[in-house]
């Protein structure tokens, strides 16, 4: 399941591509970055890794994204 | 002074109340958080001031239960003052209702409420020109931050006006007023790009809502049963040691507290992370806006099914608890519709439930423990949905529709995550110090007597005496027992097991659990969603959700356990 929400992201980011949409990257790189706290979490938590705290790496997009949303 | 809060849902009333009282509580942040009547009380200047907050309704046309609450309020108890809460965003349609109260001819003030946020889409009313309109002082405030609230107590304190404004009696009459009010008194300059609308656009996608929809609902369960591991084990060595050393003093009153009250009590407080952590998630979901995008995105589904949107949310509140999701039926108009929802609510899994999923899925699914938990809860909604179905064709039949509201996203306010929070787990903590214990005490008993060996007990009588009812299913006579105390709260399942010592992992297989557990999600309603049910819709339909759904867990976990063993 959890390959399955880095799935869910790849596709958001793909669909804002397609679609030339801001919203889409921004909210994708939101998802990322939640899923990367809760993986972090659960590393600390139960000692398991998961890729999905590869997420922070889309911390400066969700910046991006967030401040020229709000420019727009 | 008795002052009602009356306004549409969802307007702030309960936050309101909260700042005027210094209460604590339940906000939310998607209509229907309020169904019944709630009262507040503070003193203002040394008067004292009784708040009632009435539920959030669009009209006073008393079509649902909770428009009947507060036009009833309004009509047999004469409060002295209205406070008229509206959202500074959506005037035109809060001003209907306002124009309503205006025929009662009660003294108001219109709180013009969430003005930080009707100014960041680029909304401006002009307070001072609806105050001449209307007849009546206008405040404007943010609750949640307390601004103007000073001034608002001021008002209360001169005591409102009646409104002066004529108005006509029809609907049509009114709708036209209120447009011609706000033409009067809003002014839009759309300055910024509003973030409600750029999540919507995303979250409520056509091909993306429902895969971003089911990974939050993964993310949710794998803060609840992963992260919350920890601190389940912390609390689970420190019962067991308290067990171990005091059951192990001779005397039968050593031995009812360690192996009875504390085994007990501990076998359910062990799981007292997992239900605050899903609480915590689920607040998070409520206050951010999103859950009512989860509403939307379900509609279709909900309507296929023969129910209408305005059931998810009882069915969304059913995840907590379902005795506050049967009463959050009372938003739904349509009287079929409200008791299917009602019949299937508790298919849903509850957090009483949650601790026999962790125990079950610990020992048997250990690696994919939260998918297995999520199965299960999947699997309710399932069958919920269509039993709705059922009912719907069969008992219950006929058409609804219902307009549903969606309100913006906020950053959760964390005293708001808190109060949520921390209410809802009371509720668990307050059963583990009543229900539970007295439920421990009866199990020591029954276990301990006439004859300390278990076998020889008055459980292990009940539970071979019951034991052959359940003989498809190849359960040992200890989980029949568990399950027939079960009925009283779902947390004394696991109880029972504890205090009975049952080995688990030796005498039950992957199938005989996994029925188990189904059985355990499906089987009758605990006491209290029951005592619930009769009050809201009678005898007739509470012996029918027993009987229906016991019938339906029987089936079923037959049906799961023997597919599993093929498989």
């Amino acid at each position: 399941m959890n390959a399955f929400v880095l799935l869910v992201v790849a596709m958001t980011f793909l669909k804002g591509f397609i679609v030339k949409r801001k919203s889409y990257s921004f909210v994708a790189s939101m998802i990322a970055i939640v899923f990367a706290v809760l993986m972090t979490l659960v590393l600390l938590a139960v000692g398991s890794f998961s890729y999905g705290i590869l997420g922070y790496l889309a911390l400066p997009a969700f910046i991006w994204y967030r401040r020229n949303i709000e420019q727009t | 002074m008795k002052i009602a809060m009356v306004g549409n849902p969802n307007v702030g009333k309960t936050a309101l109340l909260n700042v005027l009282t210094g209460g604590n509580f339940e906000v939310g942040n998607f209509p229907g958080t309020t169904v019944e009547k709630k009262e507040g009380k503070a003193k203002i200047d040394g008067r004292e001031v009784v708040f009632v907050d009435l539920p959030g309704i669009y009209s006073l046309e008393a079509y649902s239960l909770d428009e009947k609450v507060a036009k009833d309020f309004l009509t047999n108890e004469k409060p002295d003052l209205i406070l008229n809460v509206v959202n500074a965003s959506n005037l035109e349609r809060n001003l209907y209702l306002t124009l309503q109260l205006v025929d009662f001819k009660i003294p108001m003030i219109l709180v013009l409420n969430m003005v930080d946020e009707a100014e960041k889409k680029g909304i401006k009313v002009d307070a001072d020109k609806l105050s001449k309109i209307l007849g009546v002082p206008v405040v404007k405030t943010v609750a949640v931050k307390g601004i103007g609230i000073k001034e608002l107590k001021r008002e209360i304190l001169k005591g409102g006006s009646v409104p002066k404004i004529e108005v006509g009696g029809d609907l049509r009459s009114k709708l036209e007023t209120a447009e011609k009010i706000v033409k009067e008194v809003v002014k839009i300059e759309r300055t910024r790009v509003d973030l409600t609308e750029v999540f919507d656009e995303v979250f409520m996608d056509r091909h993306l809502g429902i895969p971003i929809f089911i990974a939050f609902m993964w993310m949710m369960f794998t803060f609840t049963y992963t992260v919350a591991t920890p601190l389940t084990n912390l609390i689970a060595s420190v019962f067991s040691i308290l067990s171990e050393s005091i059951s192990s003093m001779n005397g039968i009153l050593f031995s009812l507290i360690g192996k009875g009250i504390i085994k007990g009590v501990g076998s359910v407080l062990v799981f007292l992370p997992n239900i605050a952590f899903l609480f915590i998630a689920l607040a998070l979901l409520e206050l951010s806006g999103y859950m009512s995008r989860a509403v939307y995105l379900m509609d279709g589904i909900m309507t296929a099914f023969g129910l209408t949107g305005r059931s998810v949310i009882p069915l969304i509140i059913g995840f907590g608890c379902n005795v506050p999701a049967v009463m959050a039926t009372r938003t739904i108009e349509d009287d079929k519709v409200r008791i299917a929802t009602i019949l299937v609510n508790p298919f849903i899994s509850c957090s009483a439930r949650l601790p026999i999923y962790v125990l079950f899925a610990g020992i048997f699914f250990p690696t994919i423990g939260s998918a297995v938990i999520m199965g299960l809860y999947a699997f309710g909604v399932v069958v919920a949905l269509i039993s709705a179905l059922i009912f719907r064709k069969v008992l219950l039949r006929g058409e609804a529709e219902y307009i549903i509201e969606l309100p913006p996203y906020r950053i959760p306010n964390w005293k708001d995550v808190w109060i949520l929070t921390w209410n809802r787990t009371k509720h668990f903590l307050q059963k583990a110090g009543t229900v539970i214990l007295a439920m421990s005490v009866v199990i020591w008993f029954l276990t301990n007597f006439p004859n300390p060996s278990i076998d020889k007990s008055y459980a292990g009588m009940l539970g071979r005496l019951l034991q052959p009812l359940f003989a498809p299913m190849g359960w040992n006579w200890q989980f029949v027992l568990a399950i027939l105390m079960g009925f009283v709260a779902k947390e004394v399942v696991v109880e029972t097991l504890g205090i009975l010592n049952t080995p688990i992992a030796k005498i039950m297989t992957m199938p005989q659990a996994l029925a188990f557990m189904v059985f355990s999600l499906l089987y009758m309603p605990c006491l209290a969603t029951l005592a619930t049910i009769k009050a809201e819709t009678g005898w007739k339909w509470t012996i029918f959700a027993v009987v229906y759904s016991f019938a339906v867990a029987y089936v079923l976990a037959l049906t799961v356990g023997v597919v599993a063993r093929l498989i």
